[in-house]
């Protein structure tokens, strides 16, 4: 008989809620994005049966232009290469998200391949976020340069990230930055060991696991 | 920080690219017919040259796309940048 293994986060044993580090007023907090439905699609951007498919499944216009992202109906879509799309979905089974994109595009020449179970997805938010990514990153996080909606693949503590500027507080100031960090499962743990020891001089606090 | 412009995602850290190697190299149009001595030509002789040269680079942790970059290797200032499939705009010195 098969077993079907339940799906495990990389960061279990590892991710401990509660408040550490500097005293005062933690300057962010970590969290993990569960459950999400990450769906790898490649295709045409100059082909409009590829991009209207696409939005027939979303509900979104591909982000053509480099670094941007799309969200709305509690989906995402980030811009990764020329071609290259993250579909990211909360709420929905990515089987279903996949299997839904795969028939939408029939036999536009495209790839939907779905990677959820290879992505872990760390929430770093607040005041000091942008001041804990830059120890290790370098692209520019400040707001003007990373404003909301934009994605950036960089290189965080040695480790390819995808960084997703979700949101940058009112006006992009400075008061509510919310980052999402993509990183392949295998580097999970390494990348949350620097995030966390990095948070130490800010105080930060974790949040349980959803 | 020393910034390399991908054609695509803009002004990016040296550190997040690949040096790829010469891309002035121009592989043996009829493979059969070439000889011994262009193919060690081209598989391992290369110039050194002092000042502009073209060269591979791929953008590794960013779009994972290879670009042509003409690069200074006297002072390692870029040049220019652009995709790997045409040739680099300008001069070549
Ligand atoms: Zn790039």
């Amino acid at each position: 008989m098969v077993e079907v293994l339940p799906r495990r986060s990389a960061l279990e044993g590892a991710l401990e809620a509660g408040t550490f580090g500097a005293g005062g007023t933690p300057g962010l907090t970590l969290s993990e994005r569960r459950r999400l439905a990450i769906v790898h699609v490649a295709g045409d951007a100059g082909d409009p049966a590829f991009t209207d498919a696409v939005r027939g499944r979303t509900g979104l216009d591909l982000p053509i232009e480099a670094n941007t992202t799309a969200a709305g109906n509690g989906r995402t879509i980030l811009w990764l290469a020329p071609n290259r799309w993250l579909v990211v979905c909360d709420g929905e089974e990515s089987a279903a998200l996949e299997t839904g994109l795969r028939d939408a595009l029939g036999s536009t020449f495209a790839a939907v391949n779905d990677v959820s179970q290879g992505r872990t997805v760390i929430r770093v938010a607040g005041a000091r976020a942008p001041d804990l990514l830059a120890k290790g990153c370098p692209l520019d996080l400040h707001a003007r340069a990373f404003p909301t909606g934009a994605c950036g693949q960089s290189s965080l503590a040695k480790i390819n990230v995808l960084v997703h500027s979700v949101d940058r507080g009112a006006d992009g100031g400075t008061d509510a930055p919310i980052l999402d960090v993509y990183v392949a499962r295998g580097f999970a743990l390494s990348l949350w060991e620097f995030l966390t020891d990095g948070a130490g001089e800010f105080g930060y606090t974790i949040s349980p696991m959803p | 920080m020393h910034l390399i412009k991908c054609p695509w995602c803009g002004e990016r850290a040296e550190m997040e690219f690949t040096y790829g190697g010469d891309g002035t190299l121009t592989r043996p149009a009829d493979p059969e017919a070439a000889s011994d001595a262009e193919w060690t030509d081209y598989v391992y002789f290369r110039d050194n040259p002092r000042g502009p040269h073209e060269e591979l680079w791929q953008h590794a942790s960013g779009c994972r796309r290879w670009i042509k970059v003409r690069r200074n290797t006297l002072t390692h200032e870029i040049l220019a940048t652009g995709p790997a499939d045409r040739p680099l705009e300008g001069n070549a010195s």
